[in-house]
């Protein structure tokens, strides 16, 4: 199957990607190369193309009881839906959502965005490059192209929509 | 009596009370759910991404009115979520399931109830973009 990787994404893509991976249609699986169902949904976000969520999960949950292999996601979910129901669930294993699987700062420095100036987020990878280019320069190197071309694109990343062109990269 | 039957006679009274003693529910639950592994829930507070200013992600997923989805937490029964994972089925646009004998119909009224999401919207998936007229994968992740 192919796939893109996360890597090519810029910063606002970059947390919808991890929020469609992890939160909206959870895998257990390739949490960095998105498939083509994952970029369906992004493209729906961006566009503020409205979805039938319901649908989304529902068709998910389906599909993760059909294949052994699968993971079992939205355990909360369920467990809401247990407990709208009024099940007994006494003497039942019971466990609460831990407070670290919320999604944080440590979260985001996790899957490689930094805080900078404690003010705005950037790619932990823009900012290294953007490093390297400094002492590139301090040390008297010309400055390419690609190097403008990166620089524009560290300014950009914060407004900008764009997903960098990436290679395909197989899944 | 052995420890071992012992173990198992407990089991087997779990098992026929979460199940209400249906044979074949039970056997599709012993054979395959119950050794799916979980994936670890996450959430995600509207108020953190504006704290972080990160707006943006904020607004796009207000529109989407996903914020109480995304926010939920709370008790997880890991074993009674298997159970109903073992007797979901879908019908007419409904999905089912029974649990510890409680019959369970997931319309729309507990969809929003519960995450706070309606029944509307375009229906998209894999290979189901026609509703999506400018989506294509590789424009998609060239352009956007």
């Amino acid at each position: 199957m192919k796939g893109y990787h996360v890597g090519g994404l810029s910063l606002i893509p970059r947390i919808l990607a991890f929020i469609v991976i992890w939160l909206l249609t959870p895998r257990g699986y390739n949490h960095v190369v998105l498939m083509e169902e994952d970029l369906i949904l992004m493209y729906c976000l961006m566009s503020k193309i409205k979805v039938n969520w319901i649908n989304v999960i529902k068709e998910h949950i389906a599909k993760t009881k059909k294949k052994p292999e699968y993971r079992i996601p939205y355990v909360v979910l369920i467990s809401n839906f247990i407990e709208y129901f009024e099940v007994d669930v006494e003497g039942e294993v019971v466990e609460a959502v831990k407070a670290q699987n919320e999604i944080t700062v440590a979260t985001m420095n996790k899957i490689g965005l930094k805080k900078v100036n404690d003010d705005y987020w950037v790619w932990k990878a823009n900012e290294d490059r953007a490093e390297q280019q400094q002492y590139q320069e301090d040390d008297g190197a010309e400055t390419s192209v690609v190097a403008v071309a990166a620089m524009l694109e560290e300014d950009l990343i914060l407004h900008n929509l764009r997903v960098c062109c990436n290679p395909p990269v197989e899944g | 009596m052995k420890k071992a039957d012992q173990v198992d006679k407990i089991e087997t009274c779990y098992l026929e009370r979460w199940f209400s003693r249906n044979q074949e529910s039970i056997e599709d639950y012993y054979h395959e759910v119950s050794k799916k592994a979980i994936i670890s829930p996450k959430f995600i507070r509207m108020e953190w991404l504006e704290e972080e200013k990160l707006d943006e992600v904020r607004n796009l997923l207000k529109y989407q009115k996903l914020e109480k989805f995304l926010k939920l937490f709370g008790n997880t029964y890991l074993d009674l979520v298997k159970v109903f994972l073992t007797n979901m089925w879908f019908d007419d646009d409904v999905m089912y399931s029974q649990v510890k004998g409680v019959d369970m119909g997931i319309n729309d009224e507990v969809w929003l109830a519960v995450i706070g999401l309606r029944n509307a919207g375009i229906l998209v998936g894999k290979g189901n973009t026609t509703d999506l007229e400018y989506f294509t994968k590789f424009s998609f992740s060239r352009h956007v």
